[in-house]
């Protein structure tokens, strides 16, 4: 770093901070917000569920 | 080519084909021809996203720069993360997905369409893509036959066609699901051959501290020394001392500094090279698409990680080594630098590699280029063919076709369009070597504001959005035809109208079309939203509401 001047001494910390921004939401959000069935999907798959079950 | 280079090449291919063939079939939809089924992993996400974005110009275009230009470049690099990777997963991502699935939408064209309740901007978005889309498909197509032929010794037209038909059969057969597989693996590669690069770079250059250490020494031999006293008229145009000695007038003071504030070479640096490029990603057509291919925003917070960690990779790596070969060559090849080693600005990256690195990893980096080139065509090509297919012939023949049939057919004809411009311009004309500026440009200023304000401001019209994307085009166009100091001379309508390369002069040509288009589009947008009436709340509902 004690080469660079301030502009590129800037955007190589900001390239680094930047990197490790991400890599800290993607880690901290890893398991976060994921898909939901749909309801009517759910009710329908209890159904065929109880109804195999049912059958054995 | 020994056997080494033979058992490579053919295991490429096998896994190329057999990722075609998973695409193909695990296609069985509209949807899954189109947008990947709505469910792609996150890591394939990222990585498609990431090999996408860097062609094989940014790798060895962007990196001969650096070997000019300098460490400035990282600024590039600082936007391509936080921008290209961080704001437009984190904010752009999740509405992008969630209105493509509200509104049913497959293509970038049909989300506006679809938000702005409006065909035309369907039609005159698969026009823009279709005007000029293919130009910067055939300067990556070109560019990846040149390294083939080069690297095989095989003649130039032979290599054209055969590399367009590995392309060709995985794109039509596995529509996106097939592009983004095989662009994950191909992602793959050319990480692997960065890091490669890097730690060579370095470890030949007797580590990081010292690599660095001795650009300085080498600008002040090579350029200040040499060149400082000498007229630019000395030399011939193009050639390398000719190049460094423009560096110096344009206000570059080291490869390791900034050039002074708003010089010529301050205002290509951040204009052109760092906004042109970093905010123009945010509106390309065949990147905004992938987000519409996962299923939640789970995969979108988890591709943040792997996208960030690849961009650094590819255009921090490249940057640097760019700007550190000057220090390898002044050391290992009779003092001279980068530009004075290789001839030109795109020599540099193929050369070094050649002159710098092991046998074996020269292989390997080709690999790496042609992956490069093969994943942003491909990505191309697909978004070129919905284009013709379900955005424009669809649309204006307003009949029920069978989309991916459509589509097929529409990838065959943009790809016959691209390979038969390849074919006719093997050296490449100014258009096309100046297509991905031109392309990333338009985007921006056309598409961005719409895109934005569709997904975030319930208020924004459809007069809006479509006077914003005419404003856009208009300007945008009139100052890369007449004013931009690059364009407009490598196009030369100015000088052909009125005799001159530029309409204006002094360092405002040296700003880049996007700074001066965006802003215009951006208060089109909002001035005409507030001066028209509001869109139906029962339409609003179904573009924002779950």
């Amino acid at each position: 770093m004690e080469y660079f001047d301030f502009g590129v001494g800037l955007a190589f910390a900001l390239m680094i901070i930047s990197t490790i921004i991400s890599v800290i939401y993607g880690a901290m959000n890893w398991n976060k917000d994921g898909y939901v069935s749909p309801p009517e999907f759910v009710k329908d798959w209890n159904k065929t569920e109880k109804e195999i079950e049912d059958e054995l | 080519m020994g056997m080494f280079e033979n058992i490579i090449i053919i295991l490429y291919l096998a896994v190329l084909s057999y990722l075609g063939y998973r695409g193909y079939k695990q296609t069985n939809s509209t949807t899954d021809y189109l947008v990947a089924g709505r469910d792609t992993h996150p890591f394939i996400m990222a990585l498609s996203y990431g090999a996408t974005f860097i062609s094989t110009a940014a790798i060895v275009g962007f990196g001969g720069v650096a070997a000019w230009l300098g460490n400035s470049l990282l600024w590039l690099t600082v936007f391509n993360i936080f921008i290209g990777i961080f704001i437009a997963f984190v904010f752009l991502g999740n509405p992008t997905r969630k209105m493509g699935y509200r509104l049913n939408a497959h293509t970038f064209p049909e989300l506006l369409a679809k938000r702005f309740d409006s065909k035309f901007i369907q039609i005159f978005g698969a026009i823009i893509i279709l005007l000029f889309m293919p130009l910067y498909a055939t300067a990556v197509l070109i560019g990846g036959t040149q390294f083939i032929a080069l690297y095989f010794g095989t003649d130039y037209h032979m290599s054209l066609m055969v590399f367009s038909i590995i392309i060709t059969v995985y794109v039509i057969a596995g529509g996106l699901k097939g592009v983004m597989l095989t662009d994950a693996l191909q992602g793959s590669i050319m990480f692997i051959a960065m890091l490669i690069l890097v730690v060579v770079t370095f470890d030949s250059l007797g580590g990081i501290s010292a690599a660095f250490s001795k650009l300085e020494n080498v600008w002040q031999i090579t350029v200040v020394d040499h060149l400082a006293s000498k007229s630019i008229s000395e030399f011939a145009p193009g050639s390398p001392d000719f190049m460094m000695k423009l560096s110096l007038l344009w206000g570059f003071e080291g490869w390791n500094s900034m050039p002074q504030f708003l010089s010529k070479g301050w205002l290509f640096v951040i204009t052109t090279i760092t906004m042109g490029v970093g905010i123009g990603v945010l509106a390309q057509p065949q990147l905004i698409v992938r987000f519409m291919t996962v299923k939640s925003k789970q995969e979108l917070n988890r591709a943040v990680l792997i996208g960030s960690i690849f961009i650094l990779a590819m255009t921090g790596i490249i940057f640097i080594v760019g700007a550190l070969s000057n220090a390898w060559y002044y050391e290992f090849n009779e003092g001279k630098n980068a530009l004075q080693s290789a001839g030109s600005v795109g020599k540099v990256i193929p050369h070094f590699i050649n002159t710098a690195m092991p046998k074996w990893f020269a292989f390997i980096f080709l690999f790496a280029l042609i992956s490069a080139a093969m994943s942003t065509l491909s990505s191309q090509f697909h978004t070129m063919g919905t284009a013709v297919g379900r955005d424009f012939f669809e649309q204006i023949t307003k009949k029920d076709y069978d989309s991916v049939t459509v589509t097929r057919l529409g990838v065959v004809v943009m790809i016959i369009f691209s390979v038969s411009l390849a074919y006719a311009f093997d050296d490449e004309p100014a258009i096309i070597a100046r297509s991905t500026a031109i392309f990333f440009a338009l985007c921006a200023s056309i598409f961005l504001p719409s895109f934005i304000g569709g997904l975030f401001f319930r208020g924004m019209t459809k007069a809006g959005a479509i006077s914003s994307m005419l404003v856009g085009l208009v300007v945008s166009s009139f100052w890369l035809l007449f004013v931009h100091f690059k364009e407009a001379k490598s196009l030369g309508l100015a000088k052909a109208i009125f005799g001159k390369d530029s309409l204006l002069s002094g360092d405002i040509i040296f700003v880049d079309a996007l700074i001066i288009a965006l802003p215009l589009s951006i208060a089109t947008a909002i001035i005409v939203s507030l001066m028209t009436k509001k869109m139906d709340e029962k339409h609003l509902e179904r573009c924002f509401n779950d």
